[in-house]
């Protein structure tokens, strides 16, 4: 029962198009930036800090702060991330992704 | 670069929202997501701990000093946030300055008044306290047109409640109705 409990935490968590491209992005791009993030998605800082924060909470991705200098937060895809997108289909299959220059989203 | 198609997250979307399903009707339950606002030293300590005891019973709780990303000011990130996030539930602590500073920015948005509880010291309730000044008097505003503002005694020394007890028994209650489909 604690298992499906925390399973369904995790998928409550990846309920929203915002962070399950987040998950996309930083597998396609480990240690992205917040900024890069930011604008790579076209999210709103403030908004992109939450949603970070519901799959740092969660387990999905692992972040890093670097203060000394002044460079931002970055990201990567934790292995329970990795298993996510592959249960959910989202690694390895063409067409999937948007590419923006030439208007395919 | 690594965003999906529209396409691609109307279909992702739909897998999830079936595994919810499933999973909800085997637990009979759901999960909600919640926001614990309010002091930071001993307040943080507070709301950790209180995070610890939702987060056993299933809810998804974040703190922004423990779970929101540095790069972005916390009053910069509250106020996006709170209003167009997929939050359950927010619960501001008004126990300090800062706290009710944050209550004043964002207790009149229509978009996140819904989602707030507030708490405060039951000297400083509007109906229940006598404390006045202008704190006291936008409790009061917020009471009268939001409801959710709610007396608690951390000291245990009067029949009021705990912050804590408060925000355990809501927001259980809250996820219950939201299983049941009644909000």
């Amino acid at each position: 029962m604690e298992e499906i409990r925390q399973k369904l935490k995790v998928y409550r968590a990846l309920d929203n198009d915002y962070r399950v491209n987040i998950l996309v992005a930083l597998f396609h791009e480990p240690n992205m930036a917040f900024n890069d993030l930011a604008r790579s998605l076209g999210i709103e800082r403030g908004l992109l800090a939450y949603h970070l924060g519901v799959l740092k909470h969660i387990g999905l991705i692992k972040g890093e702060y670097e203060r000394k200098s002044k460079k931002s937060s970055k990201y990567y895809l934790t292995n329970e991330g990795m298993k996510i997108l592959k249960e959910l289909e989202l690694i390895g299959k063409p067409g999937q992704e948007c590419n923006r220059a030439e208007g395919a989203c | 670069m690594g965003v999906l198609t529209i396409r691609v997250i109307q279909e992702t979307m739909q897998k999830i929202r079936k595994v919810i399903r499933e999973l909800e009707s085997q637990v009979k339950d759901t999960c909600i997501i919640v926001v614990l606002l309010g002091a930071g030293g001993k307040g943080v300590e507070k709301r950790r701990s209180i995070c610890k005891r939702l987060e056993e019973n299933g809810m998804l709780v974040l703190i922004p000093e423990d779970d929101f990303a540095p790069d972005v000011a916390p009053s910069a990130v509250e106020e996006e946030v709170l209003g167009l996030a997929d939050v359950d539930l927010i619960f501001v602590n008004v126990e300090s300055w800062g706290s009710a500073t944050e209550f004043g920015q964002f207790h009149d948005k229509e978009e996140i008044a819904p989602k707030l509880r507030v708490m405060v010291p039951h000297t400083y309730h509007p109906l229940y306290g006598n404390s006045v000044g202008y704190l006291t008097d936008l409790y009061l505003t917020h009471l009268a047109k939001y409801g959710h503002i709610y007396a608690y005694d951390d000291d245990e020394e009067s029949a009021f409640p705990t912050s804590e007890e408060i925000v355990i028994t809501l927001a259980s209650r809250y996820r219950l109705l939201k299983a049941l489909g009644k909000v």
